[in-house]
């Protein structure tokens, strides 16, 4: 160990231990991406947590006659009003979960902004890009289409949906 | 639609008559309306009644009518649209009103609804009665098929 710079170990082993503590973090941050994990029905999803903007609880739906059953309809979100969808409806889901919604993430991607009921928020947090791994054809075909790719967090299956692409097919 | 002219921009307000369909709010431009009259006098005079949830699906099953009138709108005289429980009339500046989330547009616009906006915490949808008869008018022409 080379100290004959520092009058004391201590500094020394100071400035040692926060560079590496900062050569971590960088290599932490280029090699993570964070995710939103949420539950739907009996699957755990996430979302790129670049795409949400914010969680909120369920709140009011209006809804607006002559769209889907995967619109529900409209909420006010301080005054601004925003779509709001359900995703496994819009994804076609079997399950027996029936719990209700209890969260509204809203979500943007490419312009397009939208409410998305999930039933809870299980986690927030980064990932190593390396732990993704492309989708499972075990994946129902409603929904590979939509999935970009898939982890495993506490034992579970976590598959990654591509907003762009659910917004895409909706707003058309 | 008004507009007050002042120092700074236009300030442009709608009067909005609020109204029920199904257990839903709606606000109609109060300047599209003619004339507001009870059902039976709508038959009385001969008009043909358009019920806005035939034109459009609304969720759920079908909830009576509680407080029906029959809207005669400028410029569709012969053509009455139903409402429910018309409420009051707000004045709302152009401001206030939300163009439909990108979600909803394309669902929306094609059958009259076009904006919504904030009052009283609720949101109220705006419908144009005009388009719901020109529509409605136009289906008839076409055999009836919207």
């Amino acid at each position: 160990m080379n100290t004959e710079n520092h009058e004391h170990k201590s500094d020394f082993l100071l400035e040692e231990i926060r560079k590496r503590k900062e050569s971590k973090t960088e290599s932490v941050d280029q090699a993570s991406v964070k995710v939103v994990v949420f539950s739907l029905r009996d699957d755990w999803f996430a979302f790129p947590g670049s795409d949400i903007k914010e969680i909120l609880p369920r709140l009011p739906v209006y809804p607006v006659p002559g769209t889907p059953d995967f619109i529900p309809g409209l909420i006010n979100v301080r005054g601004t009003i925003e779509s709001v969808i359900t995703l496994d409806t819009f994804l076609g889901l079997p399950g027996t979960g029936q719990t209700e919604p209890a969260r509204i993430a809203i979500a943007e991607k490419d312009g397009i902004r939208s409410g998305i009921l999930v039933q809870s928020i299980e986690d927030v947090l980064d990932i190593p890009v390396t732990a993704v791994k492309p989708t499972l054809s075990t994946i129902g075909k409603s929904v590979q289409q939509y999935v970009s790719g898939e982890f495993v967090h506490r034992g579970r299956l976590v598959a990654i949906l591509d907003i762009a692409k659910i917004f895409s097919r909706i707003s058309v | 639609m008004k507009a007050e002219s002042g120092p700074g921009s236009r300030q442009y307000t709608l009067e909005v008559l609020t109204f029920w369909i199904q257990g839903i709010t709606l606000g109609a431009d109060a300047a599209q309306i003619r004339e507001m009259m009870r059902p039976d006098e709508a038959e009385a005079r001969g008009l043909t009644i358009l019920r806005i949830e035939n034109e459009i699906a609304f969720p759920g099953e079908f909830k009576p009518y509680a407080a029906p009138m029959v809207i005669l709108v400028r410029e569709a005289d012969s053509i009455g649209i139903m409402i429910d429980r018309p409420e009051t009339i707000v004045n709302v500046e152009l401001e206030s009103i939300q163009p439909l989330p990108a979600m909803i547009e394309a669902y929306g616009l094609c059958k009259g609804i076009w904006a919504a906006l904030v009052t009283n915490e609720t949101i109220v949808l705006l419908i144009d009665f005009l388009k719901l008869c020109r529509a409605r008018a136009g289906a008839g022409k076409d055999g009836g098929q919207a």
